[in-house]
């Protein structure tokens, strides 16, 4: 019989990721690597709307990592268009404070030319690498044998894809158009004082 | 007696509210017992978390529904990510942004629950009259294979080609226009979830609902709960407010869910002697993504309306699972698809010939097979849910031959690629190129998994020693609560679950009535 067995142990969380994270920082005052660790990343022009979460190395490197995610085509919008990293840093800003703050530090993994450094032999912050460079970096994440990098791709990777999909072009550039004439945004809500509305009535159908 | 809803925006102050029964959630186990408990003539207080949110704010559209009305914005997930988890958090809870799918629960399961587990008096018949009850109020009917969808006919072609057993799904609906966007809130209220059914008829008869309050602590005296403390969010930020809300009741049910019911009893600092959180089911999903030639357009239609349980028995110690299609709306496929930039861009833009395929596995049925677990980061009111739940060499053997299945069936039913969840996807282009699946890897984040079904977490059971509440869903250490959610489920049940819930509460609810002194 093949019973389940325990979790294996290198099933790290996102909370050991986090202690990596901030493992490397200790050997950067430790081990004189400040030069390394301190490269700087992409700089790119702030949204006028301003950042609620992100700060400007954590938006540049995800926004490095979304034109990476979604290369002109056409028919789409590209990562610029959609505003990819603002929209995730919007996002980010509607959840859990503690989940932000990860993300955050992750991002500073990502772009950290001694994190680099220790997990692939690089020494260029991912979001000054080239193109090619940034897919290879990326694909490491993913195929890696540490699960806490893994993680890291995943967690990466979901934040762009949510906030490209989001934007009302890429759903229709995928197909799906919202059905029209259904939706009443002027319905008023019942809170239970005055009469109930009576339900909608309509004729039924297999497709809208 | 008219009740009220109130939501965060209206809460200004600190409150104290009085009432029999505190009822904390409102989804398919909320709403139901609410409903009953009202009928009987309780005075009844539901608190919500998530928002009041109605057909008007319903606009079809992902990114409006999933930061809204899903938990975590729809990112949950376990600890290390390797299991996406999607459940509701909205007036209505999971049955405002299901997919309507409705099962009574397989009498396997209630005699499993009976013999292993010790579950007493639950079984079909006792059932039957509240399942008749319900599926008349909530207009559970079949949907016949004539109004499927193309993505479910493919599946009902496929299970016919094949000679693999198969069947349509009950739904709740009434006039139903098929819009396909079950899981982004239904405009047209056909959806009967409790959003338009139960709760409503609940307030009509006098219950306060309170949306936009989270419950975060129970506070007890000796083997009772004296009171629930809630802090009220701000609707527009889903920050609390820094108002509180305190309801004295002489009666508290926690209906919030697999995840958060355990939460809360935790922050409260009860623990049924290490039970509580723990056997946590997810019904692990993997998924098959095939490409037709034909316009399959699975965003549109309804979405779920055939399923096969063929391989639901594979025998001792192996994983089985139950087969459907979801609905493939463009968020939900961008994460759940495999690739990434110019390749993942082609997928997407092929995502109208997609038909996914899901194999929704039944755990917890297998000796050894304890699901995962609910725990908090810390210990405090704040701390945070941390969900786990280890994916071992008995879960991968059933994902891979799952995958095989449903490459088999895609096949069958005309597919001209087929995809498998992996990160690096298998990519088969005939039936030929299954056996590629034996080679591919499998471990977590490697080959995506997700979950639509929560269950267990305070499983109910025969014993104080091995479970968190009896065979009356009370809660084994404290007089006066009770938990009436699928988080009493003491294992998986190999079908969409709200059905099981409904019915569960529908008669648990006379336990909870006689608690409080009202009319069983």
């Amino acid at each position: 019989m093949n019973a389940p067995r325990p979790a294996a142990p290198e099933a790290l969380t996102r909370r050991s990721l986090l202690k990596r994270g901030l493992f490397g920082g200790a050997l950067l005052a430790l081990g004189g690597s400040a030069v390394l660790a301190s490269r700087d990343g992409l700089s790119l022009p702030l949204p006028p709307e301003g950042l609620r979460v992100l700060g400007a190395r954590e938006y540049a490197a995800l926004q490095a990592l979304a034109r990476r995610a979604f290369p002109p085509r056409p028919g789409w919008p590209d990562a610029d268009t959609a505003s990819v990293a603002f929209t995730a840093d919007g996002l980010l800003a509607r959840g859990d404070p503690a989940v932000a703050k990860e993300v955050k530090e992750l991002l500073g993994l990502f772009d950290n030319a001694l994190a680099g450094f220790l997990f692939a032999g690089r020494v260029t912050p991912f979001s000054r690498l080239s193109p090619e460079a940034q897919d290879a970096a990326f694909e490491d994440w993913r195929t890696s044998r540490l699960m806490l990098l893994r993680t890291g791709h995943h967690a990466l990777r979901t934040l762009v894809y949510s906030a490209y999909y989001m934007h009302p072009a890429t759903a229709a550039a995928a197909g799906y158009l919202a059905p029209e004439g259904f939706h009443d945004a002027n319905a008023v809500p019942w809170k239970g004082e005055g009469p109930r509305p009576a339900p909608l009535t309509q004729k039924e159908g297999s497709t809208p | 007696m008219s009740g009220r809803i109130f939501t965060g925006d209206e809460l200004t102050e600190d409150r104290v509210v009085t009432c029999d029964v505190c009822v904390v959630g409102s989804g398919a186990g909320g709403g139901v017992l609410a409903h009953e408990l009202v009928r009987r003539g309780l005075d009844v207080v539901m608190l919500e978390e998530g928002g009041y949110r109605t057909r008007r704010d319903f606009d079809l559209k992902e990114a409006t529904a999933y930061p809204a009305m899903y938990q975590e914005l729809a990112n949950r997930a376990t600890d290390d990510l390797a299991i996406s988890i999607l459940q509701g958090r909205t007036v209505g809870g999971g049955t405002t942004v299901n997919w309507c799918a409705s099962f009574r629960t397989p009498p396997e399961i209630l005699q499993r629950w009976r013999d292993v587990h010790g579950v007493k008096g639950l079984d079909e018949a006792t059932l039957a009259p509240h399942w008749d009850w319900l599926e008349e109020r909530l207009h559970i009917r079949d949907w016949p294979i004539e109004r499927a969808n193309r993505n479910n006919q493919l599946l009902w072609e496929g299970l016919g080609k094949l000679g693999y057993s198969r069947g349509t799904v009950k739904r709740n609906v009434k006039a139903c226009a098929a819009l396909g966007a079950c899981g982004l809130g239904c405009p047209t209220d056909a959806k009967q979830s409790m959003l338009v059914t139960l709760i409503p008829d609940a307030v009509e008869q006098g219950m306060r609902l309170f949306a936009n309050v989270s419950a975060r602590k129970l506070e007890l005296e000796g083997m009772r709960v004296t009171a629930v403390h809630a802090d009220v969010l701000d609707p527009r930020t889903d920050r609390p407010s820094g108002r509180r809300l305190t309801v004295k009741a002489k009666v508290t049910a926690v209906c919030g869910g697999a995840i958060n019911s355990p939460a809360l009893l935790l922050r409260s600092g009860l623990t049924a002697r290490g039970r509580v959180g723990k056997r946590l089911f997810l019904h692990p999903v993997v998924v098959s993504t095939g490409r037709f030639r034909e316009r399959v357009e699975a965003f549109y239609g309804a979405p779920l309306t055939v399923y096969s349980r063929e391989f639901i028995d594979r025998g001792p110690g192996k994983l089985g699972w139950l087969l459907e299609v979801p609905p493939i709306h463009p968020v939900l496929a961008s994460v759940t698809m495999p690739g990434f930039g110019a390749a993942h861009q082609e997928m997407m833009e092929q995502l109208p010939y997609a038909n996914a395929l899901i194999s929704i596995t039944l755990d917890g049925v297998q000796p050894g097979d304890e699901g995962g677990t609910v725990a908090l980061r810390g210990e405090r009111e704040y701390s945070r849910v941390k969900v786990e739940y280890p994916l071992t060499d008995f879960h991968w053997e059933g994902f891979r031959e799952a995958l095989k299945v449903s490459a088999r069936l895609q096949f069958a039913a005309g597919a001209e690629q087929v995809l498998s969840p992996h990160s690096s996807p298998v990519v088969m282009r005939s039936e030929q190129d299954v056996g590629l699946l034996d080679r591919a890897p499998y471990a977590p984040l490697l080959c995506r998994v997700a979950s639509a079904h929560q269950m267990g977490g305070c499983a109910m059971g025969g014993s104080a020693k091995t479970s968190v509440v009896d065979s009356t869903l009370r809660y084994w250490d404290a007089d006066n609560l009770f938990v009436v959610d699928g988080s009493v489920f003491p294992t998986a049940l190999g079908v969409n679950p709200m059905e099981t819930i409904l019915g569960l509460a529908h008669w648990g609810s006379q336990h909870v009535a006689a608690a409080v002194g009202g009319r069983v």
